[in-house]
């Protein structure tokens, strides 16, 4: 694994009232490095994304994370986001009245302002817009319109994708940006990240299903079951769980710890 | 009572004032136990000493001029304590037959005109703040729109008040669009000095056959105290008569708006903005008479409502049983910001009409964390979230307002205050 850390999670539980949902969580990103996470419904993996995003609703039990250096945990929500964390939702909320020009402005220039860059020019803005969004594939009408309102589901999932490029966060969280996607609409939303990706941004893909990692070629696949990271290794280990499920993991850890 | 008459040689108005007397005394004040102030205890208000009347005094015009909306190009109209001020004002050039200017000046070089439509709305209930404003009037602004003219710009009334000592001022205004006439006014009232006056304003609103009317109530005053207003509109056929009313001070405000669509294809819009803080109490009590077949009615309330402060509204619908295919839509939505903030809604539908699309909707909620949440990933700070989705919550309602600078004016003041 690479020395420039980009993220760095020791023994994270998690939870929600009395229930444990992270149960230790071990997973270092080296810079540049796309991990994907894979799992069945249910072990965790938006759980993962919410509490490293900052969602409140999650209290964070125990473990430590620290992101570019700084202590993850104890940043504010926006705080994370200035700093470089981008989580494309699972769900994307519809914010009616909040046109997307206006909210895409606020969010890049907070980001800026917090890089130490000059707020965009109107003009500036425009011309970012039209080119992130033609990574995506993005209708020019969406632009027009409010945020995620009355989007089909690829809308709004190119949309988080294209809020990512406007954005430019250094690591990417996808969580499951490429369930509901008909095949056309995952390729264009894999091939608008692997556009994105470079040396300095590292991406955590969690997906389900195997047949993103075919476009989005990851460094390492990572299986989160019931809140606990089994089972790392390459790129081939998205395939064989494509080709035989999660149960054979399943039995090597009942042998390993019986029940 | 009626010594300072509006003008001793118009027998008609001296005959409305008298009957408004009597209606008045028959009326008094809500009663506490009164059903359509049950929210709103505004009797108690009209309970101490106070003048019914004050002389205007001087007011410069840069005090004037610190009022006025930026970059509205209007024919400005300015009242003090209820009494036309044409030395401040500037009305500019007018189409042929328009008569913009004071209540008092009309009764007396047009009173035939002016006869034709003060107080001729008959509304179905009387109110006394109604009466009471009728049986004192003494000035106002009266503006007329002759059959088939155009008015471009917009009329902005400034009603100023300024009193040394507690004193009801009662602003009047009376609006007529003939038929297939067009017109939009802007009335906003600002106290000038710091005792705050109560207020007891009434416009009327006349829109003839084709006409259009667009009218815009402005309470921006925060320091302002007692707001009673009542606006009656009267539609005749195929009018279309659009109200917003837009509150962000005010200590007690009421506002009656009474609507009577009395010809088939009428179309009415009501719109509204709350946005409260501290212990503001803002009640809106809107009422449509749809009187006649084939009418379209569309209220939108919007109240944002933070700290102890209250909001009310109620809604009546009335769809009497002729009146088929009548379409009345209407929904009040609050936001509330803290736990003591209280919103009280209610509509009020009574449809007697079977051919009919009616709606209400009413509902109060917080601010959606979810959607808090989303935007505070992207960077935006809590407090800049907040604003973003209050602002988007006020949007429909000051996106309706069709004078630009005006809604530009408007939607940067609710972002200050929120
Ligand atoms: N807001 C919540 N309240 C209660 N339980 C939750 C909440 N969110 C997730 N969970 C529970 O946590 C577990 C993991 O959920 P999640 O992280 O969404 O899984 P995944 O994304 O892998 O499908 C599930 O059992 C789910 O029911
Ligand atoms: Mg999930």
């Amino acid at each position: 694994m690479s020395n420039a850390e980009m993220l760095e999670i020791k023994n994270l539980t998690a939870g929600i009232e009395d229930n444990e949902i992270l149960k230790g969580i071990n997973l270092s990103i080296g810079a540049g490095e796309v991990h994907a996470i894979m799992g069945p419904n249910g072990s965790g993996k938006s759980t993962l994304a919410s509490v490293l995003a900052g969602r409140e609703d999650f209290e964070v039990t125990g473990g430590e994370v620290s992101f570019k250096g700084h202590d993850l945990l104890e940043m504010e929500v926006e705080e994370r986001a200035r700093e470089g964390l981008f989580l494309a939702f699972q769900y994307p909320v519809e914010l009616p009245g909040v046109s997307m020009a206006n909210f895409l402005k606020e969010a890049v220039n907070s980001v800026r302002s917090h890089r130490g860059q000059d707020a965009l020019s109107a003009v500036e803005f425009i011309k970012l817009m039209k080119e992130r969004a033609a990574l995506v594939d993005l209708n020019p009408d969406l632009k027009k319109r409010a945020v995620n309102e009355g989007f089909s589901g690829g809308e709004k999932k190119r949309n988080e994708i294209f809020q990512l490029a406007m954005l430019e966060p250094s690591l990417a969280i996808l969580d499951e940006t490429d369930s509901g996607l008909d095949i056309d609409a995952l390729r264009i939303v894999a091939d608008g990240v692997n556009r994105l990706r470079s040396e300095n941004r590292s991406f955590l893909v969690i997906t389900h299903y195997q047949r993103l990692l075919n476009y989005i070629v990851p460094d390492f696949v990572h299986v989160l079951l019931n809140g606990r990271i089994v089972k790392s290794g390459g790129k081939d280990l998205a395939l064989k769980l494509e080709e035989h499920g999660y149960d054979w993991i399943k039995e090597e850890l009942d042998i390993a710890e019986p029940a | 009572m009626l010594g300072a008459a509006l003008n001793g040689s118009n027998a008609f108005l001296h005959e409305r004032r008298r009957s408004a007397v009597e209606e008045f005394e028959r009326l008094g004040f809500p009663a506490p136990k009164d059903e359509s102030y049950k929210y709103t205890r505004i009797g108690r208000l009209f309970q101490g000493e106070y003048a019914v009347d004050a002389d205007a005094p001087p007011i410069s015009q840069s005090q004037i001029d610190a009022l006025e909306v930026p970059d509205l190009d209007a024919h400005r109209l300015v009242v003090v304590n209820g009494h036309f001020q044409p030395e401040h004002s500037r009305i500019g050039s007018l189409p042929p037959g328009v008569i913009a200017g004071g209540l008092q000046d009309a009764s007396a070089s047009h009173p035939d005109v002016l006869n034709r439509f003060v107080s001729k709305f008959t509304a179905t209930d009387a109110d006394p703040f109604e009466a009471l404003n009728t049986a004192f009037v003494r000035d106002g602004i009266f503006i007329f729109v002759p059959r088939g003219k155009t008015v471009e710009k917009p009329f902005h009334i400034l009603n100023l008040v300024s009193v040394k000592s507690p004193t009801l001022v009662q602003p009047r205004v009376v609006v007529a669009a003939e038929s297939g006439a067009a017109v939009s006014v802007i009335e906003s009232s600002v106290a000038v000095d710091s005792v705050s006056p109560t207020l007891n304003a009434v416009s009327e609103l006349y829109a003839d056959t084709d006409a259009f009317v667009d009218y815009y109530r402005l309470q921006l005053d925060h320091k302002a105290g007692t707001v009673v207003t009542t606006t009656n509109v009267y539609q005749q056929s195929t009018s279309n008569a659009r109200t917003t009313t837009i509150t962000l001070g005010g200590r007690v405000v009421r506002n009656n708006l009474r609507f009577l669509p009395d010809g088939e294809h009428c179309e009415t819009h009501l719109m509204g903005l709350v946005v409260a803080n501290g212990s503001m109490h803002v009640d809106n009590h809107t009422s449509v008479d749809h009187a006649r077949p084939n009418c379209v009615s569309n209220e939108l309330y919007k109240n944002i409502l933070a700290d102890q402060s209250t909001g009310v509204f109620n809604g009546r619908v009335l769809v009497r049983q002729d009146s088929q295919k009548t379409q009345a839509y209407q929904s009040n939505r609050a936001v509330v910001l803290s736990d003591d903030a209280r919103m009280y809604s209610k509509p009020e539908l009574e449809i007697y009409a079977d051919d009919v699309m009616c709606s209400h909707g009413a509902a109060t909620g917080r601010i959606d964390p979810e959607s808090i949440f989303y935007l505070r990933s992207r960077g935006l700070s809590l407090e800049d979230a907040r604003k973003m989705m209050l602002q988007a919550f006020s949007r429909d309602v000051t996106d309706s307002i069709r004078v630009a600078p005006l809604r530009e004016y408007v939607d940067q003041l609710v972002r200050q205050r929120l």
